[in-house]
């Protein structure tokens, strides 16, 4: 059992991921957004945050780059639907994993992901140090 | 009729800018549907656990399941269009791509559909994404397809392009070394209206079709990611042409050699009087073609065309210059002695080659290579055509 954050500014895709993992056993918690996250983790720390990238506000990178600043033993999944605005420096699939790497992302899970994906995913990042 | 030309998507502002803004649009919309999509397919892995009536909930869900798939298929194209999608480039022939697909390009087409290819000798190589140029071609061939009435015609033809300044200027397009893929047809053709709205995502004249005008954005998107350009040529009454440029790759290793056996050099002397001999060869099989064009090279000659078609042929037949001819006897099931005919009332040697029997009279004293040939009895038939010409 682990304390997970969920970050995304769709309702529908939040609140689904809040079911399925308390239903997995684990104590979780959402966000609407990269600040609210922020908010939310300094509360009370999670062990793994599962983000959005693309978000309206506050974007996931820079989300995951405050997390790892202020909590670098976090471990944060990264979820994205695609590029939101490439004129605005969207990344393409490729350059996410990049970046999200160089970040210390455990993994970049490209929607619509199957929620097993999500709990693999949270289980190797648990069983990480 | 005047005919209309969409040169390069970017070169007016105002469309300039209109490209741009589809773009975030489309970048958007697949955001969204990924989201969509997201709890489509979640909900239902959920509901089968909760529902009651198993059955029925299980149908239902097959269908819901059924719906977030094609929905996937959707945003893939959108993001083609945003030329954000990931790519595998790899250095490739396009002829070569080109004859490895005919049999999907038949598949695809239907029975009814008319193909000629025109495969441009000695072609430069590319750097592309093997699947995604593959998919390209297709869906420019039903575009093709759909715009042809039963009987008409697509050509598919390739050509290495030199764009030079002046060109480049009218055509919008970089000054450079280019291979081009020109898919036309003869539709209807495109009014100025039809052609300027050609590269908007969703618009299609086919009406009874739902959600397919992405074929074009999605080709644009993808030729644009691979730093090339794509032009269209249309008029009311004769047709369209699209033509993709792609830069040559100007590298030292050549295109991978895909699917093709290995042809053994029987006599490494490269025979004199051949060298840059200039050969036309006019066969329907592209990829015998392909082999066609290895001996020629090993011999020194130079392959100026691959024609698929027999029309195509006589036309060429009549007016192209070369200096030899390469002619399978059977053309998609018609006698290539029209195109025999053709070049010998302009004094043009000729050969023929063939998988079976003999030739029909006059021809059967010509010079006839027998499938399948090495290097050698071609060169042997080849000196026989040149002798007896002279």
């Amino acid at each position: 059992m682990a304390r997970i954050l969920v970050i995304d500014d769709d309702s529908d895709v939040r609140t689904l991921m809040v079911y399925e993992l308390r239903v997995a056993g684990h104590e979780v918690r959402g966000a609407s957004d990269g600040a609210e996250g922020l908010t939310r983790q300094r509360e009370s720390p999670a062990d793994v945050v599962v983000t959005d990238i693309y978000m309206p506000e506050k974007e996931g990178i820079e989300t995951i780059r405050d997390l790892k600043e202020e909590f670098p033993r976090v471990k944060i999944i990264a979820i994205s639907g695609g590029a939101r605005n490439p004129s605005a420096g969207g990344f393409s699939a490729h350059d996410l994993r990049v970046v999200a790497g160089e970040l210390g992302v455990i993994a970049v899970l490209q929607k619509p992901f199957d929620t097993r994906e999500l709990l693999r995913s949270i289980e190797s990042a648990l069983g990480q140090h | 009729m005047q005919a209309a030309r969409n040169q390069q998507p970017e070169r007016s502002q105002a469309h300039a800018e209109k490209l741009e803004a589809l773009v975030r649009l489309s970048s958007g919309m697949a955001h969204d549907f990924n989201n969509i999509l997201h709890v489509i397919k979640n909900a239902t892995a959920a509901l089968r656990y909760t529902a009651g009536d198993a059955a029925e909930t299980a149908r239902l869900l097959d269908m819901l399941e059924r719906n977030a798939v094609r929905g996937t298929l959707l945003t893939r194209e959108l993001l083609a269009f945003a030329a954000r999608q990931p790519l595998s480039p790899i250095p490739l022939s396009v002829n070569r791509l080109i004859a490895d697909m005919q049999h999907r390009l038949r598949n695809v087409l239907g029975r009814g559909a008319q193909v000629e290819t025109v495969l441009g000798g000695s072609l430069w190589p590319v750097q592309a994404d093997e699947a995604e140029l593959e998919a390209a071609i297709v869906k420019l061939a039903e575009n093709a397809r759909d715009a042809t009435a039963a009987g008409g015609k697509i050509t598919i033809e390739t050509a290495n392009a030199l764009i030079e300044e002046a060109q480049a200027l009218h055509a919008g397009i970089e000054p450079g070394e280019y291979v081009t893929i020109a898919v036309r047809d003869t539709g209807g053709g495109m009014t100025a209206e039809t052609l300027s709205r050609a590269f908007d995502p969703y618009f299609s004249t086919k009406e009874a079709r739902p959600m397919t005008g992405l074929g074009l954005p999605h080709v644009y998107g993808f030729v644009k990611q691979m730093r090339g350009y794509l032009t269209v040529d249309s008029a009311v009454g004769t047709g369209t042409a699209v033509t993709v440029y792609l830069p040559r790759l100007k590298q030292a290793a050549e295109a991978p050699q895909r699917n093709e056996p290995k042809l053994v050099l029987a006599s490494s002397a490269r025979p004199k009087g051949l060298a840059g001999l200039r050969v036309l060869v006019v066969e329907d099989e592209s990829l015998i073609g392909m082999l066609a064009e290895d001996l020629l090279e090993q011999l020194g000659c130079r392959m100026v065309g691959l024609v698929s078609s027999l029309r195509k042929a006589v036309e060429l037949a009549k007016s192209a210059e070369v200096d030899l001819a390469l002619l399978d006897v059977d053309i998609g099931g018609e006698p290539v002695y029209p195109v025999a005919l053709a070049l010998q009332a302009r004094g043009v040697p000729f050969l023929f080659m063939s998988g079976y029997g003999a030739l029909d009279e006059p021809w059967r004293a010509h010079p006839i290579v027998q499938k399948p040939f090495d290097v050698d009895q071609l060169r042997k038939e080849i000196e026989r055509a040149l002798s007896a010409d002279q």
